[in-house]
């Protein structure tokens, strides 16, 4: 009876004031650099290295919900990046043959995003049944193959261009579009994660055995999260297609998953705080460290290139790995992206 | 006269050329507490792997008592008695009740059909909170899909009221009341035990089985788990089947004991019956042979 009393008298307003923050946050992120880059004040190279860090944002988080949240070692994500955009690219430049300006394109354009998330995650579930049984160091092999047997099957097919890749894809990711799908993205998989499903993957990654003898489902919420994970990814993959406007297979190897891999290790495995910090931190990074080495080749007599960067980031992973063994965030979230009703029972940092 | 509602039939399970179980027969009548015992290695936790279905027996069956959901009504009665027969099971005296074959199913369905279990070496989730714990036991109860959740639409928030109302309601009544929001892995250990049993019971089970549920506990410790066992069964209507090694508690609190050796069943009874056995003192204590 008391406990009935206590959850009505907190009775959460339809209009929650975390929502409405975050999305405060995001509208005057977004307006910031919106006008900056609309009266030229913004130099476009960051303008670009922002977008490109907020689709990681977007390829991070997923990855993280089947590696961090459901204790799955993925190492096949590209593949799935690759599927997404492949599927958009195909359909805006080859099939429909859009111009890059228009409404309708537009339209067209969201549309064939969301397919091509739908095809990895398509392409995810067929991977994820039979592959989800194994564990650990298996399912990572596995996943392994299979990102790269994506590769290859697109690298051979002649009408994706093969190996030349799609050229001249239409610059449909602007970055209010990067913006909405990012915020969107997040919303979603944190939504997942503060639900019965996410508590689910979560008790998959701490004792399968005893969340399998505790009524969970565990094959069918492994393959859930992975398929969720890999439609995030297409969504990525998609969005990175229309802001490079040039894809080949090659930019989705191996390197490219490890890319991510290494972001959502450094942010935190379990934490979308931690994912996000991580992939706009490291993508960052990235290009600092390539202007960065490129300025002392020039100016000492040593050779070093810009190569140097993953010597750089190896570094950075292991020491993140001996100091700080659960990431930058660790499990903890920032607070606005807690649920009100989620608040004492979740953990979170700064 | 009382029902059954655990028939093991002549489950026999091998681990490669290993007989782990031989020929197990048991029926569990409802309400009661009934206790497993034997030396290590003898088969104990294997009998609940297979009854949870983590292990498929070689050889034999298990069925559970389920009660009949009438969807239409009493029109095919002789028709459902016509399939209990064939199937070989005794004549039930309420037919609201039937046995039904668990042998196959996969353990998140037995579950769901109403046995839970413990752990020997307790399997709590250790980095989510208490509630999160429990939480997760009452997860497959939960009607709302990836869509509600995604949406987090009123269907969403009425769902997540209610088994977070049910959680504090049964954290309360294991008095873990003021750790909810703890991590379970800063437990101590007593509340763990605690916490794993009502983890158990908010699967809603309808058989409870509990593995060493007093393994590491002192005396005073057992005696409050043996006043906690008599009472879950009152309060939530269960039957109970445990394995224990600790004599005094067995010996307390069951009202029929079997006793393994070996994989085979060397003794049953009532507490009194069973301890007087020469076999089971001869399996506990080995054969007399200085004295």
């Amino acid at each position: 009876m008391k406990a009935k009393e206590t959850v009505q008298d907190k009775k959460i307003p339809l209009f929650k004031k975390r929502d409405f923050q975050l999305l405060v946050g995001t509208v005057i992120f977004w307006a910031i650099f919106y006008t900056l880059t609309k009266f030229g004040m913004m130099n476009l190279y960051w303008m670009h290295i922002i977008n490109v860090s907020l689709i990681y944002v977007i390829l991070t988080t997923s990855l993280n919900l089947i590696n961090g949240f459901s204790g799955q070692f993925s190492i096949g994500h590209m593949g799935f990046a690759a599927v997404g955009a492949y599927t958009s690219a195909t359909l805006t430049t080859i099939v429909w043959n859009l111009p890059s300006h228009g409404v309708g394109p537009f339209s067209l354009f969201i549309l064939s995003v969301i397919l091509g998330g739908i095809a990895a995650a398509f392409i995810g579930f067929l991977i994820g049944l039979p592959t989800l049984r194994l564990r650990g160091d298996y399912l990572a092999i596995v996943t392994l193959a299979f990102g790269e047997i994506i590769r290859v099957v697109i690298n051979s097919i002649n009408f994706v261009g093969g190996p030349r890749g799609i050229p001249g894809i239409p610059r449909f990711s602007s970055f209010t579009v990067i913006v909405i799908f990012t915020f969107l993205s997040v919303i979603v998989l944190r939504n997942i994660i503060y639900s019965s499903i996410g508590r689910a993957l979560l008790s998959i990654r701490e004792d399968e055995v005893a969340s399998e003898l505790v009524g969970v489902h565990t094959t069918y919420y492994k393959v859930l999260g992975f398929t969720v994970g890999a439609f995030f990814a297409g969504i990525g993959g998609a969005l990175l297609a229309h802001l490079i406007q040039y894809i080949n297979p090659l930019q989705f190897g191996f390197m490219a998953t490890i890319y991510v891999l290494i972001m959502v290790y450094i942010g935190g495995v379990g934490s979308l705080s931690g994912s996000i910090v991580a992939a706009i931190g490291i993508t960052f990074l990235s290009e600092g460290l390539r202007l960065g080495l490129d300025k002392l080749d020039q100016v000492t007599p040593f050779h070093v290139g810009p190569e140097w960067r993953m010597v750089i980031f190896s570094v950075l992973l292991v020491a993140t790995m001996l100091y700080k063994t659960n990431g930058l965030m660790g499990d903890m979230e920032f607070k606005v992206l807690i649920p009100e009703e989620e608040d004492e029972n979740a953990k979170h940092g700064a | 006269m009382q029902n059954t509602v655990l028939k093991i039939d002549h489950v026999t399970h091998y681990f490669g050329g290993l007989r782990a179980v031989s020929d197990f027969n048991m029926e569990l009548p409802e309400g009661a507490i009934w206790g497993l015992i034997g030396p290590n290695g003898a088969g104990k936790t294997t009998i609940f792997n297979l009854i949870t279905g983590v292990y498929i027996p070689t050889k034999g069956k298990i069925y559970f008592r389920q009660e009949r959901k009438f969807k239409k009504k009493s029109k095919d009665k002789n028709e459902q008695k016509g399939k209990k027969d064939s199937e070989g099971k005794k004549e039930q005296k309420e037919e609201r009740f039937y046995m039904e074959d668990i042998t196959r199913y996969k353990p998140h369905t037995i579950v769901s059909k109403g046995i839970a279990r413990t752990f020997q070496n307790l399997r709590i989730f250790p980095n989510l909170t208490v509630l999160d714990n429990i939480r997760i036991a009452e997860h497959f109860r939960v009607k709302y899909g990836l869509y509600d959740a995604v949406m987090r639409n009123k269907k969403f928030k009425e769902e997540e009221e209610k088994i977070k109302e049910e959680a504090i309601k049964l954290l309360k009544l294991f008095n873990l009341h003021s750790r909810t929001y703890s991590l379970a892995k800063g437990l101590p250990y007593g509340e763990l035990r605690r916490l794993e049993i009502a983890r158990a019971l908010a699967t809603h089970p309808k058989l409870l089985l509990l593995d060493e549920p007093a393994a590491g506990m002192n005396p005073k410790e057992t005696q409050e788990l043996m006043d906690m066992i008599l009472w879950i069964r009152k309060e939530f209507n269960l039957t109970i089947f445990l394995i224990e090694h600790h004599m005094k508690f067995v010996m307390g609190i069951c009202e029929h004991i079997k006793v393994m050796d070996f994989g085979e069943t060397i003794a049953e009874g009532t507490p009194q019956e069973v301890s007087n056995n020469p076999r089971v003192i001869e399996a506990y204590l080995g054969r007399k042979k200085y004295a």
